[in-house]
């Protein structure tokens, strides 16, 4: 079964995939909701699902899928190499990805493929999924915040003044004495070579030392 | 040598398909010209309006039906054009623009001579 919004791609696929006498077109769908009611009612072996559709997007009929219990397995059609699009489909149960632009010379042996039971990603079968899913993930994980050598102590200090926090609120936060504060500042003063709050606030926001959560008390 | 605005390899796929009815091949690629005329008609909308959003989500929608036909230069301009969208200025953007409508004429003057003069839309002749 077929989903692209585009009718000249499902033309084209339907006509390249009916050349091949393994292969029959049992539907086709405009968007993730019509092709999610077409699983229901046909329970195709493989699903070729467009990511970017109106309406209901691939990955939010993928998605919805997941929560379904189908014999249906998906194979994501999609225009550009996205490592964080491609993880995440693969996390919601997606068995291959096959570029657009790829597709006329691999889609047959990828169905091929995941009808045994493999997965395929770029243009071959995979040998080792669970490696792939750790590259994925390494290769698209944020890269790690650059500390300067500052303690976690001393890095959620420096959140707290950028927030405007005195040394009374940052003593307080922490359950520790003001002098305790004092003497984290002077630290990260001497680490960063910065010689007041404000230029201390400058150099976190410039060099991104400031985490996408704020501090707790329960930090230790 | 200059590369073919039509890729040969998918081309030939798609003809080697659809043996048993070329009309349904001319069908196939004067429906895209047609479609891809519309989709250059609102790229250009989208450039006086300056909407990256729109620029891109046509660039996207061209793309994708010029990568599974084979329309291989249409579709390298239209993958840049989305992934630029307004970015660059608006001279980068209309010179990306006029990128996608000459590679759209290329390819359908390469399509007629492949497939025939069936593949012209109505009223549209490649410049």
């Amino acid at each position: 079964m077929i989903a692209d919004d585009h009718p000249v791609v499902r033309v084209g696929l339907r006509n390249m995939l009916q050349a091949d006498t393994l292969v029959q077109v049992v539907g086709e769908a405009r968007d993730g909701a019509e092709a999610l009611n077409i699983v229901r009612t046909t329970t195709p072996d493989i699903l070729l699902l467009d990511l970017a559709m109106p309406k209901m997007p691939g990955m939010e009929a993928l998605r919805e899928l997941t929560t379904e219990t189908t014999n249906t397995r998906t194979i994501v059609l999609t225009g550009m190499v996205d490592k964080r699009q491609i993880l995440e489909a693969l996390q919601l149960g997606a068995r291959g990805v096959v570029l657009k632009d790829a597709a006329v010379e691999h889609l047959a042996a990828c169905i091929r493929a995941v009808m045994q039971g493999q997965y395929w990603l770029d243009g071959r079968p995979v040998q080792n999924l669970v490696q792939v899913l750790r590259d994925l993930t390494a290769q698209t994980a944020p890269p790690p915040r650059k500390t300067f050598g500052l303690t976690v102590r001393e890095l959620e200090v420096v959140t707290l003044i950028t927030e405007g926090c005195t040394n009374k609120d940052i003593a307080k936060t922490f359950g520790i004495s003001e002098e305790t504060v004092k003497r984290h500042l002077t630290n990260i003063f001497n680490k960063l070579g910065v010689g007041n709050r404000l230029e201390l606030a400058l150099f976190a926001l410039n060099h991104n030392l400031l985490p996408s959560e704020p501090p707790t008390a329960a930090t230790t | 040598m200059a590369r073919a605005d039509v890729d040969p390899q998918i081309f030939d796929r798609l003809q080697r398909a659809m043996a048993a009815d070329p009309q349904g091949l001319a069908d196939l690629y004067r429906e895209y010209l047609t479609d891809a005329r519309r989709k250059l008609g609102e790229l250009e909308e989208a450039l006086l309006q300056n909407n990256e959003e729109q620029l891109r989500t046509h660039a996207h929608y061209l793309k994708g039906s010029s990568q599974i036909t084979g329309m291989r230069r249409v579709a390298e301009w239209c993958a840049e054009l989305e992934l630029a969208g307004g970015a660059g200025g608006a001279d980068k953007t209309t010179k990306l623009v006029q990128e996608v409508a000459a590679a759209l004429d290329a390819a359908q003057q390469e399509l007629t001579q492949r497939v025939g003069k069936d593949v012209v839309p109505a009223g549209g002749t490649a410049a």
